[in-house]
């Protein structure tokens, strides 16, 4: 069974923001970008509010790491 | 494990040399050793904040955290030397005076750097962990604490200060500077408390653990008699203070380097 786009992002943020801060991310960024919630990300959403959660990303993990996850979720997300 | 061994050796060094202060005591050589150890431990803890910094880019929030605690510490070891190379060549007032104005922009450094990284979560418009009124009794009963622990040193000083003793000026500016960064404490455990599980959540942490090491630092002689032991335990819990510093800086790059398994290999592997 695939899994959900939000599912595979917590997944991936979790190591470097731990399982809370990488789910507030994920649900303040769906907000702030779409009006949405995580559950309800389909793939082309997940990927807009990667995009708008990289600064964020950078400004605590750097610009150089933000992209690197960034890239690296775009490869698991399309999988 | 890594980041419990580097914990483990801060503290082990702190004792250790607390242990041999203690050893030492009332030896002609001590205060040499003594501050020759602090030194270079300060030196590290300078390597340490330049090695997070040089890890961000232009722009990136935390970048500018670690430029200021490292602007801080740096003037911290500029401190020492002026007090160790200008003590024979100028009056005792103006070396004070130098140091003085040196530590001043250190302890404006300090609390500002520190105040970075305790809203680096708020400001990106993350939550925190725990209601809006738990974290602010939290932060008073810190604040209660460090001025508890500073506020005697910050009377004293004043005092002489205001008697025309400017030789007390150097520990107002770092009882001030102490007060605004040992507050920020508990900013900083909230972000540590979020991040949780995380490897960014080790830095955190470690700065934590820094200021409470000079919490304790600053409690020691309104607690403890200023014998041979309350020595060592200034000695011991000032090298943690210094040495966390560069725990902090060393976690930050772990953590920014750190690398994960793609999901997919890891549900594999999990199957």
């Amino acid at each position: 069974m695939s899994r959900a786009p939000s599912e595979i992002v917590i997944e991936v943020l979790s190591p470097y923001l731990g399982p809370h801060t990488a789910k507030t991310a994920l649900r303040t960024f769906a907000q702030r970008t779409l009006q949405m919630t995580p559950e309800s990300l389909t793939l082309t959403d997940t990927l807009k509010v990667i995009e708008a959660l990289k600064a964020t990303l950078g400004g605590l993990l750097g610009s150089a790491k933000a992209d690197e996850i960034v890239r690296q979720l775009d490869v698991e997300l399309k999988r | 494990m890594r980041y419990a061994l580097l914990i483990i050796a801060v503290l082990a060094a702190g004792v250790a040399f607390g242990l041999y202060t203690l050893a030492a005591a009332g030896t002609p050589e001590l205060p040499a050793i003594a501050q020759l150890v602090i030194l270079n431990a300060k030196a590290l803890g300078v390597i340490g904040a330049l090695t997070a910094f040089a890890l961000y880019s232009r722009g990136d929030y935390l970048r500018s955290a670690w430029g200021w605690l490292a602007v801080g510490s740096a003037l911290l070891v500029e401190g020492d030397v002026i007090s160790a190379t200008l003590s024979s060549a100028f009056p005792p007032s103006t070396v004070v005076l130098v140091r003085g104005a040196v530590l001043a922009v250190s302890n404006v450094a300090t609390p500002l750097a520190m105040a970075l990284f305790a809203r680096a979560l708020s400001r990106a418009g993350l939550d925190l962990v725990g209601s809006a009124v738990g974290r602010w009794l939290f932060t008073a009963a810190v604040a209660v604490i460090a001025v508890f622990a500073v506020g005697g040193s910050i009377l004293t000083a004043g005092r002489g200060v205001a008697a025309g003793d400017y030789s007390h000026i150097v520990g107002l500016i770092s009882g001030l500077g102490d007060v605004a960064t040992l507050v920020l404490v508990a900013p900083l455990i909230h972000n540590v408390v979020a991040l949780r599980g995380g490897t960014l959540a080790w830095p955190f942490m470690l700065l934590a653990a820094r200021s409470c090491s000079w919490l304790l630092y600053d409690a020691i002689p309104g607690v403890a008699a200023m014998d041979a032991t309350g020595a060592a335990l200034r000695n011991c819990t000032r090298l943690w203070g210094v040495l966390f510093l560069f725990a902090a800086g060393l976690a930050q790059r772990w953590a920014m380097t750190a690398k994960r398994e793609p999901v997919a290999v890891a549900a594999r592997q999990a199957a």
